[in-house]
This record gives C-alpha cells, sequence and structure tokens, in this order.
C-alpha cells in the first residue's frame, strides 16, 4: 500500500523510539518499577512490553504523515539557501524530524496520562494504584522530555504552536470525559471535541515543520489545515473500525451522529439500548463514513497549494489521504 | 514564592521590573502549582496548605489534565517572550522536576548509607532548588546585568536547598506558635528519608534498615520519629540550612546594593527561621 511505499521514502521508521530516549537512567527506574506490576491488569503493563519494544501505533501514520509534509514544503521553497543546505538525503531537515519525534512523545504522554484506572472496590494490594502513578509519572517524563527538546529548536513560534496544541488536547480530553450519555452533545461539539483531541497535535506539528522551513504563509496555513483535517479523518474512521470490531462508545462520532438522525426522524433513543443498536438503527456507521470523506476532501484540497512539487512525494501524501478515506487500514489498530 | 524571589531578582538589576520579568515570575509560578498538582495525584494527598486537592475536589484524571494544562499554557506564555535563551533554561526546569519525583521513586531502593546523603540533595536541588535557581537567572538574563546570572543562579539555588531542608526539619519539630499541635511526622509515613533522619542514622544505625525499607515495617515511622528526636538530627539540619544561606548571602555580594538586596538577604532569615 501506499504507506509502506512512503515509509521508504522517509528512509526511517517513524518512531522517536531511537537509543537516545530510552538510554537514561530515569526510563531505568520506571521500568524496574513497571516489572514489578506484571500479572496485574493495569494497562500501563501491556505499554512497558509492547511499546518500549516496537511502535504503540499512536502517532505512527502521523508521523509519517508529518515527514512526508516536511519533504514537500522544503521542496516548495528552494529559495531558502540555508534551509536547502541543511536538508538530509531525504530533503528533510534534522530538526523537522526531531519535531516529529517530540509530537509522538506528546502523544505517547496522552496515552500514558489516559490510562488512569478507577481503583473503587477490587484494588487490595494497590496495583492498579501503583500502576496510575507510574502511568502519570511516565506521561510527564515524556511531556518535560518533548519541553525541553522544542526548546532546542531555539524557534519561539514552534513551541508556541505545540504548546497550544496540548492545551487543546486537554480541552478536548475534558470535554470528552466529562459527557453525560443521558444528555449527549450535539454533532458540531462532538467534531468540535474530537478535533481538538486527534486533529490539533498533527495539524501544530505539520505547522511548525513548515515554519522550521521558513516556508511562505500560505503554505503553513495550507499545513494547518491539511494536519487537522487528516487527524480528525484518522480518528473518525479509527471510531467506524472500534463499532466493527464490537467496541462502540458513546462518546463517539458515530453513536451522536445516530442519536441526532434519528431524533430528527422523530423517534426516541430506547433507553437500555446497546451503542451498537443505536449506531446501527441511526445509520451512525455511515454518517461517519461521510464525515471522513469530507475531511479527507479538505486535506486533499490543502495538498493542493504545493503543485508545483514533484508529483512522487504529493502522490504519496494524497494516497495516504485516499487510503484513510476508502475502507482499507492502513496500519493494524 | 519563587515568582517573589524572581521579581525581586528583577528589581535590582535595574530597579524597575521589566514586562519580560513579570512574565517569568508568572510562569515559574504556573509550572510550580503545574507540579504540585501532579504530586498530589502522586501522593494520593487530599489537602494541601488546608485546602481541598484538585484530586480530592474532582477525581485524579481531572488533576493529571489540570496540571497538563498548566504545563501547556505555561511554556506557550514563555514561547512568547521570544527569547530561546529563556526558553530553554525555564524548560529544564520542567524536566528537574519529574527527574526529582523519579529519582524520589528510586530512592526507596538505594544502594547504601553513603549514597543517601547525596541521592537526598540531588533530589532537593531538582525538586525544589531548580525552579527558584532557573528564575533567578532568567529574571537576570532579561535584565540590565545579565552577566550576573551566574550569581543569581547560585542565590537561588542556595536559597531553595536551605529552604527544603528547613521544610524538611520542622517535619519533626512541634510548632511552638500551635500550642499543643504535635509534630507531623508526614515525611516517615509517606516512606521518605530526608535529612534530619539520614543525620540521625550516623547515631542510631538501626535505622539503615528502615529507611532501607521506606518505612514500611510496622512501627518503623513511630521508632523513628522517637530516635530522631533523641539525635541530633535536627540540630544538624538547621546547622546545614544555614550554611547554605551563607552561601546565597555572599551570591548577593556580587549583586548593586540596594533595597531590594536587602530584601532577598532577609528573605535568607525568613527561610531559617520560619515555624510552619
Amino acid at each position: 500500500s501506499s504507506g509502506i511505499n512512503a515509509e521508504y521514502g522517509v528512509d526511517s521508521p517513524v518512531t522517536f523510539l531511537g537509543i537516545d530516549y530510552l538510554n537514561n537512567e530515569e526510563i531505568f527506574y520506571l521500568l524496574e518499577n513497571i516489572q514489578k506490576l506484571i500479572g496485574t491488569k493495569h494497562p500501563i503493563v501491556e505499554f512497558g512490553a509492547n511499546t518500549l519494544l516496537g511502535s504503540t501505533g499512536t502517532f505512527r501514520v502521523h508521523g509519517l504523515i508529518a515527514l512526508l509534509a516536511s519533504q514537500i514544503v522544503n521542496l516548495c521553497n528552494t529559495s531558502n539557501k540555508e534551509m536547502v543546505y541543511n536538508r538530509d538525503k531525504t530533503g528533510i531537515l534534522p530538526k523537522q524530524r526531531r519535531l516529529v519525534e517530540v509530537c509522538e512523545m506528546i502523544s505517547t504522554a496522552f496515552f500514558l496520562h489516559d490510562s488512569i484506572v478507577s481503583t473503587d472496590g477490587s484494588d487490595e494490594r494497590g496495583n492498579l494504584q501503583k500502576g496510575n502513578k507510574l502511568s502519570l509519572l511516565f506521561g510527564d517524563y515524556f511531556l518535560a522530555t518533548a519541553c525541553s527538546q522544542l526548546a532546542s529548536f531555539e524557534h519561539p513560534k514552534v513551541v508556541d504552536s505545540i504548546s497550544k496544541a496540548i492545551a487543546s488536547n486537554v480541552e478536548g480530553r475534558f470535554w470528552l470525559d466529562t459527557i453525560d450519555p443521558t444528555s449527549p452533545p450535539s454533532l458540531p461539539d462532538i467534531t468540535r471535541y474530537a478535533t481538538l483531541r486527534h486533529g490539533t497535535l498533527l495539524s501544530s506539528c505539520c505547522l511548525s515543520s513548515g515554519l522550521l522551513s521558513g516556508a511562505h504563509p500560505d503554505h503553513i496555513t495550507a499545513l494547518e489545515s491539511f494536519g487537522s483535517n487528516v487527524g480528525l479523518a484518522i480518528q473518525l474512521k479509527r471510531e467506524v473500525f472500534a463499532v466493527h470490531s464490537g467496541r462502540a462508545e458513546v462518546t463517539s462520532y458515530p453513536y451522536i451522529a445516530a442519536v441526532e438522525n434519528l431524533n430528527r426522524m422523530g423517534r426516541e433513543v430506547k433507553l437500555g439500548a446497546s451503542p451498537d443498536q443505536v449506531i446501527n438503527l441511526g445509520g451512525g456507521i455511515e454518517r461517519t463514513i461521510e464525515s471522513c470523506e469530507q475531511h479527507c476532501n479538505r486535506a486533499l484540497d490543502a495538498l493542493n497549494v504545493f503543485q508545483s512539487v514533484d508529483d512522487v512525494f504529493v502522490a504519496s501524501l494524497g494516497g495516504i489521504v485516499r487510503d484513510i478515506k476508502s475502507a482499507k487500514p492502513i496500519v493494524s489498530v | 514564592s519563587s515568582g517573589i524571589n524572581a521579581e525581586y531578582g528583577g528589581n535590582h538589576s535595574a530597579h524597575s521590573i521589566s514586562s519580560n520579568q513579570r512574565q517569568i515570575a508568572l510562569i515559574s509560578e504556573l509550572i510550580h502549582v503545574a507540579s504540585l498538582v501532579h504530586d498530589d495525584v502522586l501522593d494520593s494527598a487530599y489537602t494541601r496548605r488546608s485546602l481541598v486537592t484538585v484530586n480530592a475536589l474532582y477525581n485524579e484524571r481531572v488533576a493529571i489534565l489540570a496540571g497538563d494544562f498548566i504545563i501547556a499554557r505555561a511554556t506557550s506564555k514563555l514561547s512568547q517572550l521570544g527569547c530561546p535563551e529563556t526558553i530553554t533554561i525555564l524548560s529544564s526546569v520542567i524536566r528537574d522536576l519529574i527527574k526529582g519525583e523519579i529519582l524520589q521513586l528510586h530512592s526507596s531502593s538505594p544502594s547504601s548509607p553513603a549514597d543517601m546523603f547525596g541521592v537526598y540533595l540531588e533530589k532537593t536541588y531538582l525538586k525544589t532548588a531548580s525552579l527558584i535557581s532557573h528564575s533567578c537567572q532568567a529574571v537576570a538574563l532579561n535584565s540590565s546585568r545579565p552577566n550576573l546570572q551566574k550569581s543569581a543562579s547560585s542565590y537561588g539555588k542556595n536559597l531553595g536547598i536551605a529552604f527544603q531542608l528547613v521544610d524538611d526539619m520542622l517535619d519533626f519539630v512541634a510548632s511552638s506558635a500551635d500550642m499543643g499541635k504535635a509534630a507531623s511526622g508526614s515525611d516517615l509515613k509517606l516512606g521518605l528519608a530526608t535529612a534530619p533522619v539520614l543525620y540521625a542514622a550516623r547515631e542510631f544505625p538501626q535505622l539503615n534498615d528502615m529507611i532501607l525499607r521506606g518505612f514500611s515495617g510496622e512501627g518503623d515511622a513511630e521508632e523513628a520519629f522517637h530516635l530522631v528526636g533523641r539525635s541530633e538530627g535536627v540540630e544538624l539540619t538547621r546547622q546545614l540550612a544555614e550554611r547554605y544561606c551563607a552561601g546565597a548571602i555572599r551570591d548577593l555580594e556580587d549583586m548593586p546594593a540596594c533595597e531590594e538586596r536587602d530584601a532577598l538577604s532577609s528573605l535568607c532569615d525568613l527561610v531559617l527561621n520560619r515555624t510552619n
């Protein structure tokens, strides 16, 4: 698929899990403590075992997208001699690669901070609580490392953009956490929350890549829109897959869309109906797929700004967006 | 409080506080608050300074989100100063705070008694002094006398360590102002070995095993508290704090004599002599 071909184009597996970030005392101490929780059900154990040995997939395809976008914006900016000089053999600046690593770290931090489980009742040995503390500490470690790395770019606007993305992400998570299933939000609201949670980091990453390249403001705006729409589209498609694999949630777009459809048809959501049932009755999947297509098209429109660039890179990136649009999964979820 | 330090620091470099310096003071307070919010989750604390903690008022998830949000806002404000060097100085604080927490987690199984004091001082620097030291440095950088950065940074570090030493000491000392209020010994209950206990272990070696198991044995915390009371631990801690304060005052000598310098000097007295 174009996803795998695109990885060859950017020359390295897209993950920050390089030796530098893992070869230090702090990670060692944290891992030691995670080992003590093996056998408990806390999510951090799975994180420790799988994530650090391979990619989590939390930002894998996003990182790839951001790197391709970096290649493209650099190609459009060849009048910037200093940037041209500093590019590596794939046409990407070292700072742009580090930026993608930073964003993957931040995304991982969010994943860890979301791994807090409720400890009401069954936590006799306090293992769940210990797992929660490790999730918090580990997440903070990645956030703090990301902040130091950001500082090293010596580009205040990049720091500003990524910081605002972190704040937006928190806002999105807060709204999603506090949804009351008996009084669900509107479709525009759930779209806003999902964009905050899933679109702002990729948007900011692409935008900041443009800033690091010294790109034209029109290109930077295009990158911002591209990232935001793709980030949301990926999440919408993931939510469709989640319904197919029996993991439908009331805080998801398919559910809210189904509820809104049913209400418009004058039908009430039956008390005790499962999310699956509601989604099927209300055509939630179809609406989500439609919305995903819309956002993919907006992303492709944003890419048109880069028409002057060598077709190969734009085609790769466009190919990934089309893969998201059609039902094919890019990475196994 | 670290904000106030930073403001005073700025003041005596230029006799008026620039807006950048005010922002630095604000940012350092934001970083401090964010770290407290997350610390309360880590310690499962329900009160702080007699107020309910965020995690107790809402829940742990909200507290974690709140801490993340505050750090994001602090970093955003930091970027708006437009000064890469300042951004680097203050973002290293965020890194130091988390390093300190992880070191604290790990130091529940230290390798030897000799290492313990070194680890304790390093942890104290990372968790308390780094913020004050770097804020002072940042404020000096953004003044008319950036060459004072080293002295300002050293002042902040010495004051910060002295502050924490006194804090750790007060955990073992009944406050004379609050009649009948017993010392809390709460650090022991959290499994933490601070300066008074580390000093006491030199007189009462049986404390070493208790320290190594984080006072988790039955009756450990009570016995350790009692032994510290019988030892020179509290007094030696106080003397150490005095030495750090003396260092801080020496750092001030590089700065121009003025009202603000006197204020910073009397801050050292305040730190040493407070009772709560």
